[in-house]
């Protein structure tokens, strides 16, 4: 179906959707990613330790635990419910749509990685936190 | 428009719940795979003699040759074929053997073709496994590269409900994170009882590493398994050698030289660490087989540099021990007779294809009493 973007996650999409929001509304509604380095650093550690294991760096493949992907999504699952209970629902949105977008098969991949990350969102990530990292320093 | 605060705050719970309940079908745990029943049958064609044939290549080149049983004595041989290894003019071809002759061979898959169906620029196409299900469906999986060189492979599938007349449009299957680069495949798979079956591919980028893929009967990808302890290692060539053990050997472009091992006693969903076998390898394609009588059939390059001798071994306690070589090709050095596959027939025959000089494809032709020769 989306054969022209599917190099890209859902996660990708939601966050350039809303950062086309943000612009279009004047309005941040992304300040996790705009303005902290947490969840952008977060990301990219997780995504620098992910596709080299998945290439072959060693013999565990945490690509694998994406075709069978409860275990998974309990463990991204838990996290988001507890923000989402303390006033943060971002994660738990970015999520349910990327699971949404997993059940209806929506991605030419049957692997629920490749609705969660790619490279791409990687890379940005790197370059946002350490853009907000630096720019959290420089901060009095 | 703004939502009650109420609304506001469970509302994404709400949709977490609902696109749960949507996924639960993914969700659910995966059952243990289970190798369709093997039964081993006494052969008794007692014909000692080796047939052998070299089939048409369409193209100055020919290499990684793939055999399939059609039934009554026929079968399918799918290799690709061009003006070298690698050229943008590699097609995979297909061609039929009735019992006596190989048919003229036709392109099945182009690099055109392929770049159309699965809309994404390839540059080469390479290394088909053919296969036909219980249902008599003809499966064909190869790779495809868009960028630099093998370890850019994808893998795709196609399948044909004719004999191999008509193909399907070639569908790519996803398996890596990474621009879903460096999948290859070379190996013969294996049914699962449920209709699925577990495919021997292979990594190649950042390091080498052959893997176990599991389609379920729908032909999608349930699982994927690293073999563990295999980095250097490629090309997995496995026989189930009851309903639950599998042997699996391999290919080494590490610096033993040497086929490894490894083995699973449930069904392929764990492995034992690969290890070094004695038997020699010049990192070069390997075919095993189990026999219907229960034994096991290598072919290989028995050396440890080049790939100018081809020889066939057996095995009958499982592939703790095998026969000496019996040499099929002995060239000079700069020969090459590599990328044997095997395949026994319905009839009990015995068939060996193989890259000869990668000029063509030769295809040899004996029942299992032509092995006990060699012993």
């Amino acid at each position: 179906m989306m054969t022209a973007f599917d190099f890209l996650s859902i996660t990708t999409m939601q966050l350039l959707i809303l950062s086309l929001g943000s612009l279009a509304a004047k309005k941040p509604l992304l300040t996790a990613f705009s303005r902290d380095w947490r969840a952008p650093g977060l990301i990219a550690a997780f995504g620098v330790l992910f596709y080299p294991l998945a290439l072959g760096a060693g013999d565990f493949d945490p690509y694998r635990l994406g075709y069978q992907p409860a275990l998974l999504l309990t463990v991204l699952a838990l996290p988001a419910l507890y923000l989402w209970w303390r006033g943060q629902a971002l994660w738990l949105w970015l999520l349910t749509i990327d699971l949404l977008a997993f059940a209806l098969g929506l991605l030419e991949s049957v692997n629920f990685w490749d609705y969660l990350i790619d490279p791409l969102l990687t890379i940005a990530c790197i370059i946002l936190a350490i853009r907000n990292f630096i720019r959290h320093r420089a901060t009095p | 428009m703004t939502l009650n605060p109420h609304v506001r705050r469970y509302l994404p719970l709400a949709v977490f719940a609902a696109a749960l309940a949507l996924a639960l079908p993914s969700l659910q745990p995966l059952p243990a795979p289970q190798l369709q029943s093997v039964v081993a049958t006494p052969t008794a064609v007692a014909n000692t003699g080796m047939e052998r044939r070299f089939l048409v290549n369409p193209a100055a080149s020919a290499h990684s040759a793939s055999l399939a049983d059609l039934g009554d004595s026929k079968i399918a041989a799918a290799w690709f074929a061009g003006s070298r290894e690698g050229a943008a003019d590699v097609n995979i071809v297909f061609a039929t053997f009735d019992g006596k002759d190989w048919n003229a061979p036709k392109a099945i898959m182009t690099r055109e073709q392929v770049q159309r169906d699965t809309r994404r620029v390839v540059r080469k196409l390479g290394n088909p496994v053919l296969w036909r299900d219980a249902g008599g469906r003809l499966h064909l999986w190869f790779v495809s590269v868009a960028y630099g060189g093998w370890a850019g492979s994808a893998l795709n599938h196609a399948q044909s409900d004719d004999g191999g007349a008509h193909w399907s449009p070639a569908r790519r299957l996803i398996t890596s994170p990474f621009l879903n680069i460096s999948t290859l495949v070379r190996g013969s798979p294996l049914p699962l009882a449920d209709g699925g079956v577990a495919l021997p591919v292979y990594h190649e980028f950042i390091a080498k590493r052959p893997e176990w893929l599991r389609f379920d009967a729908n032909g999608k990808i349930v699982d994927k398994r690293r073999f563990p302890a295999s980095a250097r290692l490629l090309q997995a060539t496995a026989a189930a050698i009851d309903e639950r053990n599998i042997l699996a050997l391999m290919r080494d472009a590490g610096p033993k030289r040497r086929i490894h091992a490894a083995r699973s006693a449930d069904s392929g969903a764990s492995w034992t660490p690969a290890e070094a076998t004695a038997l020699p390898n010049p990192n070069a394609g390997i075919a095993l087989l189990r026999l219907a009588d229960g034994r096991l059939l290598l072919a290989s390059n028995p050396a440890e540099g080049g790939r100018n001798l081809l020889a066939l071994q057996v095995s009958s306690d499982q592939g703790q021990t095998w026969s000496p070589p019996q040499f099929i090709e002995r060239g000079a050095d700069e020969d090459e007779y590599s990328y044997p596959i095997l395949l026994q027939d319905e009839t009990s025959m015995i068939h060996l294809a193989y890259t000869w000089k990668r000029q063509t494809i030769a295809h040899l032709r004996f029942a299992p009493a032509a092995l006990e020769v060699a012993k």
